[in-house]
This record gives structure tokens, C-alpha cells and sequence, in this order.
């Protein structure tokens, strides 16, 4: 009878040593990924400040190159998000800096393009939608479809910006816009802001189409290419699994 | 760390999995410190040639008497120390003829004629009627390798050695089924040969076994066993402290079940005859006086079972309940067809993934291993990707209805159903 039980021992500690290895590696990758969403918000937020700048020096020219393209990015840095928020979990600590700044990028890319479309008028007019969803349990069933519909409108309509936000994220501009649109602490979930209306609970898709205003079809039915607002991403824009 | 086990579930699977990588390990390490005494074996000189018998019990089997005789006529051994009884278990078709014709030709062939329906009993009435030192058991849908029994026979040197088990493969390979099973018999090849280094053998293989009559003298003859008599005469040589020996170069060639029913009712039986003949034997787990078997081998196969029933029944029904809300929702809110991401950041880089990386890397290094072992001239490896993509999905089926017949059915039919014993 062969007894040399040390097999067990050495076989525990390879086993071991492997299975530790693929946890760091694991660990490795994803933190590569959280790095190249800080480095996309890094982007975001110098293009940011360009256009503002450019605006606060009156040089804007309402052409199609005086913008950068900060939709499409901000649409895809939700994208990797929401896939970052799947993986880590919701109350990961990365994730929620990481959505605070997200957050942040996007109201100050409102508040830019909202002055841009006061200053050119109809050029190039962008139409402004605000989704607000939440994490907690049983609070809204309904977000992961909207999110759906949400990400279709985007394919359909590229003029269409999409903001994204937690409403449970702790976030004092977050908590401002709530107030500016008189969002209750007890409102049904999804909300969605379109053109300055808020509206409560899911919106299917030819609902929503009906919310949007009549110039965002024309310009897409004209091919008409104003500022790059298309998404680069066709999956989901919010961060609600 | 900052890896999240996102449920309970999940939670569950990482022990099995810690489980199934000990277990890779612990078989590459058995077979890597194994290699010198394997070598060792191939270098033995082959002067060995005792008397034995080849028991060819089998149920209907005329169409593939002869040509099963005929290997064992053309073996690289002394004629006059083989004899062949084929053990007829109640066949109604042409068999006790066509062995009839043979024994005119060969003197050294007996029939004999068993009623009761049971592998064990044919292999039983052989026992009465053995004369010779060793018993080879073989299946008659087998056939041997000219130097199969030649090279089997030089292990019983050692008087240590109370059984042998061999080296199997497919030798019809024309089905899909059958494709699949041909990456499995091999792989086994490698599996069989790490547990023989530990003398841990799980199995006696059905197709083609040796054995020292002794051991039937003094542990009794073959039990009904729930039809797994193969895996029952293991355990009872494990028990005794009888040594098993693999001979890697002694190959025989069988046949698989050629569907997919037919491959299901084929494992259900192996998996049902398992767990019954492990629950009887049930005081040899973790006893370390039954060596490495009872450490190992019999837990870990145990394990195996209710890993792979649950391991791979979660991933599919995760990957199906995804689908099937992702669909519900395109569905429900109007939304046409979904869209796909194919940037590399969304590729998911998790344990699981590097897991599975592992995991392939060693199945691929144990079928080229094996394969060498075999000196197989086959092409297996292009059916390694189905193997690897088939089995996730018909194994739950097969260990799950086992498992449902071991707790609820008493009876373990099989012989009519699987057209041999």
C-alpha cells in the first residue's frame, strides 16, 4: 500500500498558490478596467472645460467642429459603468467615486450645452434628456427596461443626449436638479425629464418616441450631423443593472 | 480584495471549484512523480506467460463473437496457455452456434449457457469452471492488441499484484456521440494511470481485466452489484488490501454507445452502480488504512457528482434565466432586437475565466499525454472542442437522473436495455 500522504500537502499548496494567483490576476484585470474608466472621465472633463472655455471666449461658431464630442463619450464612460457596477457591485466604494464624478461630468456637460443651444438657437439644437433610477431593492423593477428603450432612442436618434443619474447617489448637484424639477422623495421609478417635463414610471419605447419633440425626428430623418452626439455604444446608458 | 461573490449561489460554486483544480493538481503531480515507475514498467523483460482463461460473457452478442475470438487467437502469447469460455447469459439468437463452429476450429474454446439474466452470473458459472492461475475478463464487443496480453501478463511477476486493469479506447469511432467519447476514454487513459501510482485505481475496466484466480478463491465470487459488478470487485480488492496495477501498454479496443439515449442509460447505470456500491462500502471513505482509495479516490468521485450536478446546472440555468430576461424585456417594452458590445472591456476576466483557462490546459496536456501513452494514430484532438462544449450539458442530465433513480428506484435494469452485459 503506497502511504506517502506529503502528495496531499504539496498538491494543497500549488492548489493553493494557484487558485491565489488567478484571484490576483482577477483583481488585476478589473482594476485595469477601473483605470481606463478614470482616464476616460479624465478626457471627458478636459473636453468639458474646452468647450466652456470656448464658449466663455465667445469663439463658438455654432459649426459642426467647434464642439468636442463629449456625448458619445460620456454615453460610453455610462456604458463601462454599469458593466463596472454589475461586476464590483453597487456599493463598491470605486464604483461610487467613480459614478460621483460620472455624475458630475454630466451635469457640467448640461449645463455647457444647455448655454451652447441658448447661444446658437435651433443650429445644431440638441434635445436634453434626464433619467434618474434606483438601486434599491424593489424600488424600481422597471429601470432595467427603460434603460432598454433608452439605449434604442440613442441608436435612433444620435441628436438625443442622455443623462444618466443615481437618484440615491450622495451628491449635492444631484440633489439641486431634484429640486429644479420638483422630484419627490416619494416618486415612481423610472423618472425621466424630457425638455424640461418630468414624467414618473417606465416609458415604452413608442411612448417615449411620442415625449420627444418633432424637430429631434426631422433631424434624424434628414441625416442632418450637428455635433457628435451619437453613442458609440449601443447597450445600456444607465448604470441600473 | 475587492473580487465580489455576487450570491450565495455563486458563493457556493468556489469551494467546488477549489475542489476540481485540487484534483487536477493532485492527478498531474501522482502522474509527473509516477513516470519513473512507469518507465520502469515498459523496461521489464517479457519472459512471463502464465495459464489463463478469457471469460467472454455476453447477452445476444453473435455478431461480434467472432471477431472478439479472433483477437485473442492472433495474441503475440503461447496458444497453450490460453483457453476462452464464452459465457452465453440466455442469448436467443445465433450465438451457441456460431461458438459452436469456432470450437470446432479451436480446441481451446468451451461454451457455456447461463439462464439467469446477469452479468455476474455468467461471469459466476465461469468460476466454476476455472483451471487456470489467471482470468481475463473481456467484453465481446472488445478486441485486443496482439502484444496486449503479453504485456499485461509481466505485471503478475511481482506476487503483490492481485489484479489488472488496462488500457481502453475506442475502436469505432463514426458518431458524433461516439466522437465525444473517444476524448473521454482517452483522457481516462492518463486518470487511470495517476491513480495506479498511488495504487488508487478506481475502476476495474469492464471491457478487459485481469485477474489472479486467487482472488475469487478467497474473496468470493462476482456480486449483482446494482449491475456495476466491475466497480463492487474494486471496491472488494481496495477493502482486502488487494493491489490493482494499471497496464498502460496493454490496450483493448471497445465500442460506445452510439446515441445519445444510448450513451444517458449507459452512464446512468455506471453512476447509479457508483453510488449504490459506494453508500454499501460507505465505511472505506477517509479511512486511511484503505490508502489512498478510501482518501481519496472514493471522496473525490462522490464529490464529483453532486460538483458537476450543481456546478454546471447553475451555469446553464444563469446563462438561460439572462436570456430569457433579456428577451422579456426587449419584448415588453417594444425595443426590437438587442444590441451586442464587442469591446474587450466588457469581456468578464474573472476566477471563473482563469479557471477555465486552466482547466483546458490541462485536459489539452493529459489527451496529448494519454494519446501518447496509447500510441494512438487517431485524430482526437479535433474532438476535444466538442467533448469540452457537449459534455457541460449531457453530464447533469445523466448524473441528475442517476441521482433521482439512487434515491427513488430500487432496481438497476440495464442488460435488454443496453444490448450487452
Amino acid at each position: 500500500m503506497n502511504n506517502d500522504y506529503t502528495r496531499y500537502l504539496v498538491a494543497l499548496i500549488i492548489t493553493i498558490s494557484i487558485f491565489a494567483t488567478t484571484f490576483y490576476a482577477s483583481s488585476f484585470f478589473t482594476n485595469k478596467k477601473l483605470g481606463t474608466i478614470s482616464s476616460i472621465q479624465n478626457n471627458i472633463a478636459v473636453d468639458i472645460l474646452s468647450n466652456e472655455t470656448q464658449f466663455l471666449l465667445k469663439e463658438i461658431s455654432c459649426s459642426d467642429d467647434s464642439f468636442n464630442p463629449v456625448a458619445s463619450q460620456i454615453n460610453d464612460l455610462g456604458d463601462r459603468l454599469t458593466y463596472a457596477e454589475g461586476e464590483l457591485g453597487a456599493d463598491d466604494d470605486t464604483v461610487i467615486y467613480l459614478k460621483k464624478y460620472y455624475s458630475l461630468l454630466q451635469i457640467k456637460d448640461y449645463l455647457v450645452g444647455k448655454k451652447i443651444q441658448d447661444k446658437c438657437g435651433n443650429v445644431n439644437k440638441p434635445i436634453f434628456m434626464i433619467y434618474m433610477y434606483s438601486n434599491q431593492k424593489g424600488l424600481c423593477e422597471d429601470c432595467a427596461k427603460q434603460a432598454t428603450v433608452i439605449s434604442e432612442l440613442r441608436q435612433t436618434y444620435p441628436e438625443l443626449r442622455v443623462y444618466t443619474f443615481d437618484y440615491d447617489l450622495s451628491l449635492a448637484p444631484i440633489d439641486t436638479m431634484k429640486k429644479i424639477y420638483k422630484i419627490q422623495a416619494t416618486s415612481t421609478f423610472p423618472i425621466l425629464v424630457v425638455e424640461d417635463k418630468t414624467y414618473y414610471g417606465l416609458k415604452k419605447l413608442d411612448e417615449l418616441k411620442l415625449l420627444l419633440p418633432d424637430t429631434l425626428k426631422e433631424a434624424t430623418s434628414t441625416a442632418t450631423t450637428s455635433i457628435d452626439l451619437s453613442s458609440t455604444t449601443p447597450s445600456s446608458t444607465n448604470l441600473k443593472k | 480584495m475587492t473580487y465580489h461573490i455576487g450570491s450565495l449561489a455563486e458563493g457556493i460554486l468556489y469551494p467546488f471549484i477549489f475542489i476540481s483544480l485540487y484534483f487536477q493538481v493532485f492527478m498531474l503531480y501522482n502522474f509527473l512523480t509516477g513516470i519513473k515507475r512507469m518507465k520502469d514498467e515498459e523496461g521489464v523483460k517479457e519472459d512471463y506467460f502464465g495459464e489463463i482463461t478469457f471469460f467472454l460473457p455476453g447477452w445476444n452478442e453473435g455478431k461480434n463473437i467472432v471477431t472478439t475470438i479472433k483477437s485473442i487467437q492472433d495474441l503475440d502469447y503461447p496458444k497453450d496457455k490460453i483457453r476462452i469460455y464464452y459465457l452465453d447469459n440466455n442469448s436467443n439468437d445465433d450465438t451457441k452456434s456460431i461458438v459452436e463452429d469456432e470450437m470446432q476450429k479451436d480446441s481451446r474454446i468451451k461454451y457455456y449457457f447461463e439462464e439467469r439474466q446477469g452479468k455476474h452470473h455468467a461471469m459466476n458459472l465461469g468460476l466454476t469452471h476455472l483451471e487456470t492461475e489467471y482470468m481475463a475478463c473481456l467484453d465481446v464487443d472488445s478486441t485486443l492488441h496482439p502484444n496486449a496480453l503479453r504485456v499485461a501478463m509481466q505485471y503478475f511477476k511481482n506476487s503483490e499484484i492481485k489484479a489488472l486493469a488496462t488500457c481502453m479506447q475506442l475502436r469505432e469511432v463514426k458518431t458524433f456521440w461516439q466522437r465525444v467519447q473517444s476524448v473521454e476514454y482517452m483522457i481516462s487513459i492518463f486518470w487511470r494511470k495517476s491513480y495506479s501510482s498511488i495504487d488508487a485505481i478506481q475502476v476495474m475496466p469492464g471491457p478487459f481485466s485481469v485477474f489472479r484466480t486467487e482472488v475469487f478463491e478467497k474473496l468470493g465470487n462476482y456480486k449483482s452489484a446494482y449491475n456495476a459488478e466491475d466497480f463492487e470487485i474494486t471496491l472488494r480488492l481496495h477493502k482486502n488490501h488487494y493491489k490493482i496495477a494499471n497496464a498502460h501498454k496493454a490496450y483493448v479496443y471497445t465500442i460506445g454507445p452510439d446515441t445519445l439515449r444510448g450513451l444517458i442509460k449507459q452512464r446512468v447505470r455506471w453512476i447509479r452502480g457508483f453510488l449504490h456500491n459506494a453508500w454499501d462500502y460507505r465505511e472505506m471513505f477517509f479511512k486511511k488504512k484503505y490508502g489512498h482509495f478510501g482518501l481519496f479516490t472514493l471522496p473525490i468521485a462522490a464529490v464529483f457528482i453532486f460538483y458537476v450536478l450543481y456546478a454546471v446546472s447553475y451555469l446553464v440555468i444563469r446563462f438561460l434565466q439572462l436570456w430569457i430576461d433579456r428577451i422579456q424585456i426587449y419584448l415588453s417594452v417594444g425595443v426590437p432586437r438587442p444590441h451586442f458590445n464587442f469591446d474587450p472591456f466588457y469581456f468578464t476576466v474573472d476566477v471563473l475565466l482563469f479557471q477555465s483557462i486552466f482547466l483546458i490546459t490541462v485536459m489539452i496536456f493529459v489527451l496529448f499525454v494519454s494519446k501518447n501513452i496509447a500510441e494512438d494514430k487517431s485524430s482526437v484532438f479535433p474532438n476535444f472542442p466538442i467533448y469540452f462544449l457537449a459534455y457541460p450539458f449531457i453530464a447533469p442530465i445523466f448524473i441528475f437522473i442517476a441521482v433521482f433513480k439512487f434515491l427513488f428506484v430500487k432496481e438497476n435494469k440495464w442488460v435488454l436495455q443496453d444490448n450487452k452485459i
